[in-house]
């Protein structure tokens, strides 16, 4: 009569333990997910897609599709009088052209995430079109073909003063080629541009066949970030 | 009972990983995280009355915008004032960062999933302001900044040129320059909430 009870009080405290084990592996597992070493892997587990789709794959023909789409309301009126951007010719300069600019001026440069591009750590300044500091990191956009067909320079640590002697000097400089803007916002001033986070200066060029944009922007904490873009569509 | 206690430790070990690991979420997460957003817009007012106290003592003044280091306190109902306006703001947010250089690529795949796609996009970025400046609790369901990011490393220079491009599209909306200065910069440039998505 003792023995089956103490064999079934047996199997409770083995099931009790066996749960126990359980929850402390799967509590452990859980804790881990949610570091920043884990949550790469909690996303593969749980089937957790990208919410912009980072992670899906395109073809290059796909990928010009969707930049066409999206740049649709980008265009404005007549031709643009330059498709060089920063000693590039847009739609002309391949990829293979780019891989060997870097290696001549030692820079660094690396396709990021998804898409047909390339990211340097630096652009050399004489290669500007006019004076304006240098650029601290460049990307660089090919469409499927292998064409560049956008770049886009940033300096990122300037204050307010460098910020505004660089705006002056590249917005000159893109006046002396494009002309008037097509519109403009804020003022290249150290004073306006250092005047509070988010204070603005913009300038905006738009043509049917390229876009070119100067933007610089306070980002806090006595920091202003300088943004130059040139864009065509794609080529192919 | 040795087992059974050893066990109890364990669980309260794992558990402690858990809540510090997922602390560390809306630790450093500050708006970033709706959990964290309290009611109204008197957050984004103390983060920014935070870090100008001296600025607006000097100036005295809170449209004379003159601090070199951060922005004064927000004198409008964010909500009230521009609550209505989120969806079409969060709306042009997408599409010009779909057509920047900057970030092209990375929105190509949710341009290539289709309108539908990108429509649920844009609601979850306007939930997700929403949220963030208080106008509403738990609107946003997606995952946290951290999470969402995680593995994509990006750099403080991508961060810098997004936050330039929600500062243009908030201007292009007819945004005053003082009331983004002052009202919507200070989450945006919080070190805090930029670390929940730089070098993730």
């Amino acid at each position: 009569m003792t023995r089956p009870r103490a064999s079934w009080k047996r199997r409770v405290a083995r099931a009790l333990m066996a749960l126990g084990g359980v929850l402390v592996l799967a509590t452990a597992f859980i804790g881990f997910a949610h570091t920043k070493w884990g949550r790469p892997f909690l996303a593969l587990m749980t089937g957790a897609k990208c919410p912009i789709g980072m992670d899906a794959s395109l073809t290059p023909k796909d990928r010009d599709a969707a930049r066409t789409q999206a740049l649709a309301s980008q265009w404005g009126q007549g031709a643009a009088p330059s498709k060089v951007a920063f000693g590039f010719v847009l739609g002309t300069t391949s990829r293979a052209d780019v891989e060997v600019w870097a290696t001549k001026n030692a820079l660094t440069c690396k396709q990021k995430r998804a898409g047909n591009n390339l990211v340097c750590d630096g652009f050399p300044a004489a290669q500007l079109d006019g004076p304006g500091g240098n650029p601290d990191s460049a990307r660089l956009i090919f469409d499927a073909s292998d064409k560049l067909i956008g770049v886009a320079l940033m300096r990122s640590s300037l204050d307010a003063e460098q910020a505004a002697s660089a705006w002056s000097q590249r917005a000159a400089s893109l006046a002396e080629t494009f002309g008037a803007p097509t519109s403009a916002r804020g003022e290249g001033t150290a004073a306006f541009l250092s005047s509070g986070p988010l204070r603005q200066a913009d300038l905006e060029y738009r043509f049917a066949d390229a876009s070119v944009a100067l933007r610089a922007t306070n980002l806090g904490g006595g920091r202003v970030s300088l943004t130059e873009q040139m864009m065509i569509p794609p080529t192919s | 009972m040795l087992a059974t206690r050893a066990t109890g430790a364990a669980i309260a070990l794992a558990l402690g990983c858990t809540l510090l690991a997922c602390g560390d979420d809306t630790g450093t997460g500050g708006a970033g995280t709706s959990g964290t957003t309290t009611t109204t817009s008197t957050k984004a007012t103390s983060v920014a009355s935070g870090t100008t106290k001296a600025t607006t003592a000097a100036n005295g003044s809170s449209n004379s915008g003159s601090s070199a280091t951060g922005a004064m306190a927000c004198n409008i109902d964010i909500c009230t004032m521009y609550g209505a306006a989120v969806p079409a703001v969060a709306g042009q947010i997408v599409d010009e960062a779909a057509a920047d250089p900057e970030f092209m690529d990375d929105f190509a795949p949710l341009v290539a999933e289709g309108p539908a796609a990108v429509m649920a996009f844009k609601t979850s970025l306007a939930n997700f302001v929403s949220d963030a400046y208080g106008c509403t609790t738990d609107a946003y369901t997606g995952p946290s900044m951290m999470a969402a990011h995680a593995g994509m490393g990006i750099t403080q220079a991508e961060y810098d040129a997004f936050i330039g491009l929600i500062a243009g599209v908030l201007a292009d909306n007819g945004v005053p320059a003082d009331q983004i200065m002052n009202c919507f910069a200070p989450p945006l440039v919080d070190p805090t909430f930029a670390n929940t998505i730089i070098g993730q």
